[in-house]
C-alpha cells in the first residue's frame, strides 16, 4: 500500500489503490470463489455463476455429508411413532444462526463424539448437546410429571403425547408465544430436577477428564518450569541490583564533581573583562578564518566552474583572458583573497588585476563589418564642440 | 573603427554605463575591483571633448558597484547599486562622498533604474528577492515588492510611470502596476515565463522565420531587460541561455515575439534604441556587443517556403527571427554594459567591459561595408 501513497499520482495508480480498498460484495464473491483467480476474466459471466454455483453446491453436499454420517437421523426416524416427522430432522439439518447445528442430530442413544461435526466442532457444543441428549433421556426416564407446567399454557401442545413434549419443545420454538420461557423451563434445573442430573454427570465426567491433562501437564513441565523461574528471577534480580548499584556509583561519583552542589574551584571563576575581550577576539578570529577558509573554498569552486564553463571555447580573446587567467589560478588555489585584494598563496604578492599593461593591440578582435574611416562618424559630443 | 573613443578605468573593471539624460557629453560608469569579486568600487563620471574621453570626477565605495542611474530630475546625481545591498546617491557638485545612503536590501543590489516620467522616484533590485522603490528625499524605502528569488534588473516602464517590470532567476519577467490595489499581489499584474514556448496546436517544437525549430525552452536565469521606447508594450529580455527575446506584455502566455540569436554566452546587459523602435544593443560574456533589429520596422517577411510548410504543414506557430545588423568585437573580457547616446543622429552607443575599457562608437560603423 505504501507504494501508492507515495510518489507522483497516476491513473493506474488510483486504479490499484480503489480495488486493493474495495470490500463491496461483488469482491468478497470474486475473492472466495475458487475458480476466479487473479486476472481470470471476472467479468465472464459463466465462469463467475460457474463458481458461485459450485460454491453453492460444494456447501450444501458439505451440509448433507453431514446429514449423511450421522446415525441419529435414522435413530430420529425411529422416533416416527412418537410424531417426530423427518422433513422436521432436515429442517434442522441445516445450520441457523444462534441455533447449534446439532440439535438436528440429536437421538437417543446418540454418544456424544458422533454428534460432534467438524462443522460445529469445539467442547462447549458437545457439552451442549451431550446435555440436550441427557434432558432428551430425562423425561423417557422420570415421566412428563413437571416438565409439562410450563408449556401448558401455550394450549397448542397440551393435547400431544408427554413423552413427546420434550422434543417438541425446541423444535417447534416459534409455535410457543414465548419461545424463551418455554426453552429455559428446560434447562432451569429447579423445574426437572431428575433431568438435570444426567448432563450434569456427563459435564462432570469431561471437566474430570480434562482436570486429568492439566494435572499430567503440571506434572510433567510446571513444577520444571516453577523452580526454573524461581531460580532465573532471583538471579536476573541480582544483576539488577548490581547494574543499578554501579551507574547510581558513577552518577554519584559525577554529581560530586560536576554537580550542582560541588564547590567551585578556583580556577573555574567567571574571566575578567579583559579576559573576556582576550576570548572574543579569539573566538572572532576563529569564526574569519573559518569564513575565509569557507568562502575561499567557494571561490576557487566557482573559478573552476568558470573555467571549465569555457573550456571548449578555443577563440584568441578567451585564451588570452585576464579573468579566465585569474580564474584558473585561484581555482589551483595559487590565488587567494587576502582582505580586499587577490594575492599570489605562495609568494603573498597582490595579484595585478589591472589591465594596464594591455598594447594597443592586445585582445582587440575584428568587427563582424570592418568599418571604413568615416569623415562624419564624431561623438555627438565632439561633434557639438567642435561646431 | 578609427572613430571610436577610448577610456580606461585601471584597477576597475566596469560593470555598468549609462548615458546623462541631461548631457550628450557625459557618461558614468559603475566599476569594481578585482571584477567585483573582492574589493572597492569606483564610479567614474566622464566627460567627452575633442580631446577624446576624460575623467570629470570619481566616486569611490567600500564595496563593489554592479548599476547605475542618472537621476531625471537633477541632473548632477546619480545612484549606484553597491555589493553590500546598499544604494548610494552621489551628488557631481557635492564632494566625494554620497549624498544620500539607502541601506535596506539583505543581498547585492544589482540593479538601479530611475523613474523616466513621473522623475521623482527610483528603484531597485537584488540578489534578496525584492524590488524597493524609493524616493532620493527618503531614507527608507517608500515600497517593496517581492519577486522571490534573485532579481536581476528591474525597470519602469518608459511609457507609464506606474509600472514597473523585472527579471529575475527563476525565467520570468514580472509586471507590476503600483495603481492597482496592495492588497491582492503586491501589485503583482502579469507574469510571464521568458523560457514557454508559444502555445501550439500541433506537437511540434515552434518554428522559427528562418525555418528552423526554436527548441530554447529551458527555464533559465534572465540577467537584464528593457522596454521599448516606442512600442510600449514590447520588451526584450536576455540572459544565460543566450537568446534575446521580445515580449508583447500584453499576451502573457503568448510566447516571444521575437527572438535574437547568435551570442555564444550569456547576454548580460539590453538596450533599444531611443531612435528607431526596431533597433536593440545587447552585451555579452561573449565579448561582443551586437547590435539587432528585431524586424518589426519592415513587413513581416514572406511565409517559410512551400516546403517548409509541407513539412510541418501544423506547425503554424512561427517565431519571427530578429536579424543582427552588426557586431562589436573590440573589448577583450566580458562586456557588461552598453547603452545608446540620447542626441545627436542617433547611433552613438558607450560600451564598457571587464578589459577596464569604456568604448564609445557608433552602431552605423558596423552596417558599412
Amino acid at each position: 500500500m505504501a507504494d501508492s501513497m507515495c510518489g507522483p499520482s497516476n491513473g493506474a495508480k488510483n486504479f490499484l489503490a480503489h480495488v486493493d480498498r474495495d470490500r463491496a460484495l461483488h469482491q468478497d464473491r470474486l475473492v472466495n470463489t475458487p475458480q476466479a483467480g487473479a486476472g481470470n476474466a471476472f467479468r465472464s459471466q459463466t465462469s463467475f455463476s460457474d463458481g458461485a454455483e459450485a460454491a453453492f453446491g460444494s456447501f450444501q453436499q458439505g451440509g448433507a455429508a453431514i446429514d449423511a454420517n450421522i446415525g441419529p437421523g435414522l435413530d430420529m426416524n425411529g422416533i416416527g411413532p412418537l410424531g417426530y416427522h423427518p422433513t422436521g430432522a432436515r429442517t434442522f439439518g441445516h445450520p441457523v444462526p444462534g441455533v447449534p447445528t446439532t440439535m438436528g442430530h440429536i437421538g437417543p442413544g446418540a454418544p456424544a463424539a458422533r454428534l460432534a461435526s467438524p462443522a460445529t466442532g469445539g467442547a462447549s457444543h458437545q457439552e451442549w448437546v451431550s446435555q440436550f441428549s441427557g434432558m432428551q433421556l430425562g423425561p423417557g426416564a422420570a415421566g412428563p410429571s413437571t416438565a409439562m407446567s410450563a408449556p401448558a399454557p401455550a394450549g397448542t401442545i397440551t393435547p400431544m403425547n408427554p413423552v413427546l413434549n420434550m422434543q417438541q419443545a425446541p423444535f417447534a420454538m416459534p409455535m410457543y408465544g414465548g419461545a424463551s420461557p418455554g426453552l429455559f423451563s428446560f434447562q432451569n434445573p429447579g423445574i426437572n430436577p431428575v433431568a438435570q442430573q444426567a448432563p450434569q454427570t456427563v459435564l462432570s465426567q469431561d471437566t474430570a477428564a480434562a482436570a486429568i491433562d492439566v494435572e499430567a501437564f503440571n506434572r510433567a513441565f510446571g513444577e520444571y518450569d516453577d523452580a526454573n523461574f524461581e531460580s532465573e528471577l532471583a538471579e536476573w534480580t541480582e544483576k539488577q541490583k548490581l547494574a543499578n548499584s554501579e551507574f547510581a556509583e558513577a552518577q554519584d561519583n559525577w554529581m560530586a564533581e560536576h554537580g550542582p552542589r560541588v564547590e567551585t574551584t578556583a580556577d573555574v571563576k567567571p574571566p575578567t573583562a579583559d579576559e573576556m575581550e582576550v576570548i572574543d577576539a579569539n573566538l572572532e578570529k576563529m569564526a574569519q578564518e573559518q569564513d575565509k577558509r569557507r568562502s575561499d573554498d567557494e571561490l576557487a569552486r566557482a573559478a573552476v566552474d568558470i573555467v571549465n564553463a569555457v573550456a571548449d571555447n578555443t577563440s584568441e580573446k578567451f585564451k588570452n583572458s585576464r579573468f579566465f587567467e585569474l580564474m584558473r589560478r585561484i581555482g589551483n588555489r595559487e590565488v587567494v583573497v587576502e582582505g580586499d585584494s587577490f594575492v599570489n598563496a605562495t609568494t603573498g604578492e597582490t595579484v595585478n588585476t589591472a589591465h594596464d599593461d594591455d598594447t594597443e593591440d592586445s585582445g582587440v578582435g575584428f568587427d563582424a563589418v570592418t568599418p571604413e574611416k568615416s569623415t562624419d562618424s564624431v561623438p555627438p559630443a565632439a561633434e557639438g564642440q567642435s561646431a | 573603427m578609427a572613430s571610436m573613443l577610448e577610456f580606461r578605468t585601471p584597477g576597475f573593471n566596469p560593470y555598468a554605463v549609462k548615458y546623462s539624460p541631461y548631457y550628450d557629453s557625459r557618461l558614468a560608469v559603475a566599476a569594481s575591483a578585482n571584477y567585483g569579486i573582492v574589493g572597492n568600487g569606483r564610479l567614474f563620471v566622464l566627460g567627452l571633448g575633442p580631446a577624446g574621453i576624460q575623467p570629470e570626477k570619481t566616486f569611490d565605495t567600500n564595496d563593489a558597484l554592479y548599476d547605475l542611474a542618472w537621476s531625471e530630475i537633477n541632473e548632477n546625481q546619480l545612484v549606484v547599486a553597491c555589493g553590500d545591498g546598499s544604494l548610494k546617491l552621489f551628488d557631481l557638485a557635492a564632494g566625494d562622498f554620497p549624498v544620500m545612503n539607502f541601506a535596506e536590501h539583505k543581498r547585492e543590489a544589482f540593479s538601479v533604474c530611475w523613474n523616466p516620467i513621473a522623475k521623482d522616484s527610483f528603484i531597485s533590485s537584488s540578489w534578496d528577492g525584492t524590488v524597493k522603490i524609493w524616493s532620493p528625499s527618503r531614507p527608507t524605502s517608500l515600497k517593496t515588492l517581492p519577486v522571490g528569488n534573485c532579481t536581476y534588473s528591474a525597470c519602469f516602464s518608459p511609457t507609464n510611470p506606474a509600472i514597473i517590470s523585472c527579471v529575475s532567476s527563476d525565467s520570468h519577467i514580472r509586471i507590476f502596476d503600483l495603481r492597482t490595489p496592495v492588497s491582492a499581489k503586491y501589485h503583482l499584474t502579469t507574469v510571464i515565463p521568458a523560457h514557454a514556448p508559444p502555445p501550439m496546436q500541433s506537437p511540434t517544437l515552434p518554428l522559427l522565420s528562418t525555418g528552423q525549430t526554436f527548441a530554447g525552452a529551458a527555464p533559465s536565469e534572465i540577467l537584464t531587460h528593457d522596454w521599448n521606447k516606442y512600442r510600449d508594450t514590447v520588451l526584450a529580455t536576455g540572459g544565460v541561455d543566450r537568446v534575446v527575446r521580445t515580449f508583447d506584455v500584453r499576451n502573457p502566455a503568448g510566447g516571444p515575439i521575437g527572438v535574437l540569436l547568435g551570442h555564444e554566452y550569456a547576454v548580460r546587459r539590453l538596450a533599444w534604441s531611443p531612435h528607431a523602435s526596431d533597433v536593440l544593443a545587447s552585451a555579452s560574456y561573449d565579448m561582443t556587443v551586437r547590435v539587432w533589429s528585431d524586424g518589426s520596422a519592415v513587413p513581416q517577411p514572406p511565409p517559410p517556403p512551400q516546403q517548409q510548410q509541407q513539412q510541418h504543414p501544423q506547425a503554424s506557430t512561427i517565431i519571427p527571427v530578429g536579424t543582427q545588423l552588426g557586431v562589436m568585437n573590440r573589448h577583450s573580457e566580458f562586456a557588461t554594459g552598453v547603452d545608446w547616446c540620447l542626441f545627436g543622429t542617433g547611433g552613438w552607443l558607450a560600451s564598457a567591459g571587464w578589459d577596464q575599457r569604456v568604448l564609445v562608437w557608433d552602431a552605423h560603423t558596423l552596417l558599412r561595408g
